[in-house]
C-alpha cells in the first residue's frame, strides 16, 4: 500500500468541509444538491478506506455501491421536485423559498 | 383418525370468513356457494369424527407462559362437545342453504355469509374449547358476530338499536364472566375444565367466581333477568334468528353450565340455577303468549325453553337437559324456518294479525306439523325432551314442578295460538299476496329435513341417555299430566283463536286483563332497565363532565402561560431559511463530536 490511510481521511474531511460550506453558502438548489452528493462521496471514501485498511473484507466497499444506488435514486426524486418547484414558484433560489416558517 | 383433529372443523368456517371479507365486492354473487361448500366440509369432518368418537381426546397448544400460569389454547373432544359441535354444524349448513333464497340478491351477501361463517366457526370453538382462555376468545367472537348479524340491516333503526341492546347486555355478562375467570386464575394453577372439575374444592372463593361466570352464561342464554335482548334480536334476518337466536348461540350459556356442572355443585349454586331456570321458563312463556309478532313469539318461547334446560341443569339432570337441547335445536330451527317462509312470501310482514295462512296449503301442513312437534305431543322429539325435564322437576321440588307443568301448558297455548291466529284471520290479502307463492326449493328442503329431525329426534332418547351415562327416567304421572295439559291447551287455543268461540278481547276486559297487561309489558323489565340504566349512566356522565370541565381543564389552564412563553421564545428558530437549519445540524454534529472526545480536546488545550 503506497498511500497511507491518513491521506484518505484528510481528503474525505476536506471534501466534507468543502461540501458543507457549499450547502451553507450557495443559493441555487441545484448546486446545493450537488454539494450534498459530494458530502455522500466524502463518506464513501471513508467507507472504502477503512474497509480496505482495517478489515480486509469487501463488505464496506460493497456498501458504497448500495450508497451509489441510493444517491442515484434520490437524485431522480430531487430533480423532479426541483422541476416542480421551478414551475410553481418560478425559481429555485433556496433563500427566496421561505414559506415554511412560524 | 379424524376425531383427533375434529377441532379443525373450525378452520373451514374461519377460511370462509376471511375469503369473503377480503374479497367482499368481487365474490358477492358467489358468497353463498363458498360458505355452503365450506360448511359442508366442516360438517363432513365433524360427522366422520362423531362416528369415530369413542373416548375423550384433549389437544393443547402452548400460547403464553407467565409467572405461574400457562395460557394454553386447548380443544376437548368429549361427549358433550361432540354432540354440540355436530348440532352446530348441521344447523349451520342447513341455515346457510336456507338463506340462499331467503336473502335478497341485492343485499351485501358477502358480508352476511362472512359473518355467519365467523359465528359458526367461533361457536364450534366454544363447544370444543378445553379451557377458559380458549373459551373466552371464541365466546367474545360469538358475541361480536351476534351484534353484527342482528344489525345486518343496519339502515333499519330498530335493527341498529336491537344490535346495540344485545351487545351491551352480552358484554355486561362477559365482564362478569371475565372477572370470574380472573378469580379462578388466582386460585388454581390451570384453567382447564377437566382440571377444575376434578381438583376444585368447595370454598367461598369458588362460589363467588362461579356466580360471576354464571352471570355471563345467563346473559348469553337470555335467562331472567338478562333475557331482554333476545326479543329485540328478532330484528335481524330470519336465518340469523334461526341459527344464532334459537338453535345454537343461546345454548352457549347452557353448554357452559353443563360443562362446569361439577364446579357448580361444589359452589352450592345448583339451587339458584334451577330457580333462574324456572323463573325464565315461566316469564318467557307468558310473554310469548301475549306477543303478536310472528318471530317474537318464537324468541320468547326460546327464552322459556332455555329456562327449562337451565332448570334441568339445576336439578343436575344433565341427560335431560342435553336431550331437550338436542330435540329443541331441530324443532326450533325448523319452526323459525317456517316463520321465515311465511314472512318471505308476505314481504317481511311480522304482525300475526295481518298474516293469513291458507288452510290446506303446503305451508299450512308444514306449520301444523311444526306446531305439533313444538307443543310436545307424544311421538315427537320435544315430548321426550320436555317431559324428562318436567319429570326431573317433580323429584326436585314440588313448587317448581307445578310451575313448570303450568309453563308447559302455556307453551302449548302460545305455540298453537301462533298458528291458529293467522289461520283464523279473515283479512283480505292484497292482490300481490293473492298470487300463488311458490316456496323456493332451497328454503323448503332444509325446513323439511329439520322437521324430520325434530319429529324423529325423540328416538335418540335412550341413545342420548346412554351417551351421557345416565339412566332414563320417565315419570308416568308427569307424562300423563303434561300430555293432557298439551291436549287441553291445543283444544282451548283452537276454540279461542281459530273458531273464536270466545273472543280473546273478553279475557282482556275481564279482571284477568291485569295479567294481559303484565305480559304485554313484559313485566316492565325492559322499562325498568331503560329507566334505571339510563338514569345511572346519565348521572355518571354528568359527574364525569363536571370533573372534566372544572378539575382537569383548570389544571391544564394553569400551565398555559408557561408553554406560551416557551413557544414565543423558540418559535423564532423556525425562520424558513433552510440553510440556517443546516448550520444548526452541523454545529450540533461538532458539539456531539467534541463531547465524545472531551478528554482529548482537554489534553490538546493543555488544561
Amino acid at each position: 500500500m503506497s498511500i497511507p490511510l491518513e491521506y484518505f481521511i484528510v481528503v474525505s474531511t476536506a471534501l466534507f468541509v468543502i461540501a458543507s460550506y457549499g450547502i451553507i453558502t450557495r443559493k441555487n438548489m441545484l448546486v446545493i444538491f450537488m454539494c450534498a452528493e459530494v458530502l455522500v462521496a466524502a463518506a464513501a471514501i471513508n467507507f472504502v478506506a477503512f474497509s480496505a485498511f482495517k478489515t480486509g473484507n469487501p463488505i464496506g466497499q460493497s456498501f458504497v455501491v448500495f450508497g451509489w444506488i441510493l444517491s442515484v435514486s434520490d437524485t431522480i426524486i430531487a430533480l423532479a421536485l426541483f422541476m416542480y418547484i421551478l414551475k410553481e414558484e418560478g425559481n429555485i433560489d433556496l433563500t427566496k423559498l421561505r414559506k415554511l416558517k412560524w | 383418525m379424524v376425531v383427533e383433529v375434529a377441532y379443525l372443523a373450525i378452520v373451514p368456517f374461519i377460511l370462509s370468513f376471511l375469503v369473503l371479507s377480503i374479497f367482499a365486492k368481487r365474490l358477492n354473487r358467489f358468497a353463498p356457494f363458498i360458505s355452503i361448500f365450506l360448511a359442508a366440509v366442516s360438517l363432513a369432518i365433524l360427522a366422520v369424527s362423531f362416528l369415530e368418537f369413542n373416548q375423550t381426546i384433549e389437544v393443547k397448544f402452548s400460547w403464553l407462559t407467565f409467572a405461574n400460569i400457562n395460557f394454553t389454547i386447548g380443544f376437548l373432544m368429549d361427549k358433550l362437545s361432540m354432540m354440540f359441535a355436530l348440532l352446530v354444524s348441521i344447523i349451520s349448513f342447513f341455515v346457510l342453504v336456507y338463506s340462499y333464497s331467503y336473502m335478497d340478491k341485492k343485499d351485501a351477501l358477502s358480508r352476511f355469509h362472512a359473518e355467519m361463517s365467523l359465528f359458526a366457526g367461533s361457536m364450534l370453538g366454544i363447544v370444543l374449547s378445553s379451557n377458559f382462555i380458549t373459551l373466552l376468545i371464541f365466546w367474545e367472537i360469538v358475541g361480536l358476530s351476534s351484534y353484527l348479524l342482528i344489525g345486518f340491516w343496519h339502515y333499519k333503526k330498530e335493527a341498529a338499536r336491537a344490535a346495540k341492546k344485545a351487545f351491551v347486555i352480552i358484554i355486561l355478562g362477559d365482564v362478569f364472566m371475565f372477572a370470574g375467570i380472573a378469580f379462578l386464575a388466582t386460585q388454581f394453577p390451570s384453567l382447564d375444565f377437566n382440571y377444575l372439575n376434578s381438583n376444585a374444592t368447595s370454598s367461598p372463593f369458588l362460589t363467588i367466581a362461579m356466580s360471576l361466570i354464571l352471570v355471563g352464561a345467563i346473559a348469553k342464554s337470555a335467562q331472567f333477568p338478562l333475557h331482554v335482548w333476545l326479543g329485540d334480536a328478532m330484528e335481524g334476518p330470519t336465518p340469523v334468528s334461526t341459527l344464532l337466536h334459537s338453535a345454537t348461540m343461546v345454548k352457549a350459556g347452557i353448554f357452559l353450565v353443563a360443562r362446569l356442572l361439577p364446579l357448580y355443585s361444589l359452589a352450592h349454586l345448583l339451587d339458584p340455577i334451577a330457580l333462574i331456570g324456572v323463573a325464565t321458563a315461566f316469564i318467557g312463556a307468558t310473554i310469548a303468549f301475549s306477543e303478536i309478532d310472528i318471530k317474537r313469539v318464537l324468541a320468547f318461547s326460546t327464552v322459556s325453553q332455555l329456562g327449562f334446560m337451565m332448570l334441568a341443569l339445576g336439578a343436575s339432570k344433565i341427560g335431560a337437559s342435553m336431550l331437550y337441547s338436542f330435540t329443541q335445536t331441530f324443532s326450533k330451527a325448523a319452526i323459525f324456518m317456517i316463520a321465515g317462509i311465511i314472512m318471505h312470501s308476505l314481504k317481511e310482514q311480522r304482525d300475526l294479525r295481518k298474516i293469513r295462512i291458507r288452510p290446506k296449503s303446503m305451508i299450512f301442513y308444514i306449520a301444523l306439523l311444526g306446531m305439533l312437534v313444538m307443543s310436545g305431543l307424544p311421538p315427537f322429539g320435544d315430548f321426550f325432551g320436555k317431559d324428562t325435564i318436567v319429570g326431573s322437576a317433580m323429584g326436585y321440588n314440588t313448587l317448581f314442578f307445578v310451575t313448570i307443568l303450568f309453563t308447559s301448558f302455556i307453551s302449548t297455548l302460545y305455540i298453537s295460538r301462533w298458528i291458529f291466529l293467522p289461520l283464523g284471520n279473515s283479512i283480505k290479502l292484497k292482490p300481490e299476496g293473492k298470487k300463488k307463492h311458490k316456496i323456493p326449493l332451497t328454503m323448503l328442503v332444509p325446513t323439511i329435513l329439520l322437521l324430520v329431525g325434530a319429529v324423529s329426534s325423540g328416538f335418540f332418547t335412550p341413545y342420548l341417555f346412554h351417551y351421557f351415562g345416565e339412566a332414563e327416567e320417565f315419570n308416568m304421572l308427569s307424562i300423563v299430566l303434561s300430555t293432557s295439559s298439551v291436549v287441553a291447551a291445543i283444544l282451548i287455543s283452537y276454540a279461542v283463536f281459530y273458531k273464536k268461540m270466545i273472543k280473546p278481547i273478553v279475557f282482556v276486559r275481564s279482571p284477568l286483563g291485569i295479567f294481559h297487561k303484565i305480559f304485554v309489558n313484559k313485566y316492565w323489565i325492559d322499562a325498568a332497565y331503560d329507566k334505571f340504566a339510563l338514569g345511572m349512566f346519565n348521572f355518571v356522565f354528568k359527574a364525569l363532565d363536571y370533573i372534566d370541565v372544572f378539575v382537569i381543564d383548570r389544571i391544564v389552564n394553569l400551565f398555559n402561560p408557561v408553554s406560551e412563553i416557551f413557544a414565543d421564545t423558540f418559535k423564532k428558530m423556525q425562520s424558513g431559511v433552510t440553510q440556517t437549519y443546516v448550520v444548526g445540524i452541523l454545529l450540533g454534529l461538532l458539539l456531539l463530536f467534541a463531547m465524545l472526545n472531551a478528554d482529548k480536546i482537554m489534553l490538546l488545550l493543555g488544561v
